[in-house]
């Protein structure tokens, strides 16, 4: 019985990964802004994958079953003292867009835009941050975003809302100074 | 004239939770429907800059280089700490036990030092305060006598 359960049981996490793994680094990688971070919480977020499988119950869409266990990974990792310590000592280098006094002007001369819309989201609060990507760059609704941060819908609107302006913000700066030249 | 729609209604609008009659006044007004438009452009632009964009910064490499930097120092450190313990070891042991040539050495100077102290005629005083050089060739020389005498001793009888 168990030959026969563990190859299909291997397949569909294969598939998962293959299918999810991509989306996963990237959402990880915005909300803790660390490549690699977010690399370490994807694989932490399939290892629990292979768990819920021999759990009790096994979730039937593992889409957002993903989704909210990356987040709740990325939330741990932020809550880990070392983790902050580390951030804390890496802020000036990972954020060197903004901290190293990189003006607007210079990051729109080097055609750096992305970069400077990485570096203002980086800014964000880590709430901010995680409705932001789990409605724009997931595109979960409003309803499905406050259901995975256990959040209110207004809630979330309400940070969505403050993410957005901050981010146009940002943008408005670069376009501003693309205007002058 | 009504007012226009703030920034927060414009992006409640975009986000499909206007309310009816702020719909229709977007709808109506073109100044509201540009600023709309230009909301929906920036989002657009946000998320595809997030999207694409791999990481704020292409920081991985450059930590990873910090780090192998880092690590390269540590190891580098403990080489050094350890040859040098290493160099000091040996002076040391060197110290507390010593060649054996130059315990052979020492022994034969010990065992000369002891002839010379047990010689007749000469008392350890003199030998402390006499040039070494003197005390050696005043010794050779009774050796000499001694074996002069032995021998023609031996002679007469």
């Amino acid at each position: 019985m168990k030959g026969q359960a563990a190859p299909r049981w291997q397949a569909h996490c294969e598939a998962l990964y293959r299918q999810h793994a991509t989306r996963l680094v990237r959402l990880g990688r915005l909300v803790l802004g660390d490549q690699q971070e977010a690399e370490e919480v994807a694989h932490e977020v399939f290892i629990k994958l292979i768990g819920a499988y021999e759990g009790p119950v096994v979730p039937i869409d593992w889409a957002p079953w993903l989704t909210r266990v990356t987040i709740n990974a990325c939330r741990d990792r932020r809550r880990a003292g070392w983790w902050a310590w580390s951030r804390r000592r890496r802020a000036p280098e990972m954020l060197e867009l903004v901290d190293r006094g990189v003006t607007p002007e210079q990051a729109a001369a080097g055609a750096e835009l992305g970069e400077w819309i990485a570096a203002s989201f980086q800014r964000l609060s880590a709430r901010q941050r995680e409705v932001f990507a789990l409605r724009y760059i997931e595109g979960m609704s409003t309803h499905e975003v406050a259901g995975t941060l256990d959040l209110t819908e207004g809630s979330v609107k309400r940070h969505l809302f403050r993410a957005v302006k901050y981010l146009r913000g940002a943008l408005e700066e670069i376009g501003s100074d693309r205007g002058h030249r | 004239m009504k007012r226009c729609l703030s920034e927060r209604t414009l992006w409640l609008a975009h986000e499909g939770a206007a309310r009816e009659r702020d719909l229709a006044h977007l709808e109506g007004c073109l100044d509201c429907t540009a600023r709309y438009r230009e909301l929906d452009e920036d989002l657009s632009e946000i998320t595809r800059a997030l999207r694409d964009h791999a990481s704020p910064i292409r920081r991985g490499g450059r930590r990873n280089r910090r780090r192998w930097i880092a690590a390269a120092a540590i190891v580098a450190g403990i080489g050094l700490l350890a040859g040098g313990e290493a160099i000091l070891w040996r002076e040391s042991k060197a110290l507390v036990d010593p060649q054996p040539e130059t315990t052979a050495e020492a022994l034969s100077l010990l065992e000369e030092v002891t002839l010379l102290l047990s010689s007749p005629g000469v008392s350890a005083a003199s030998v402390l305060v006499a040039d070494p050089a003197t005390v050696i060739a005043e010794m050779t020389s009774q050796d000499s006598i001694e074996d002069d005498s032995i021998a023609t001793g031996g002679g007469r009888l």
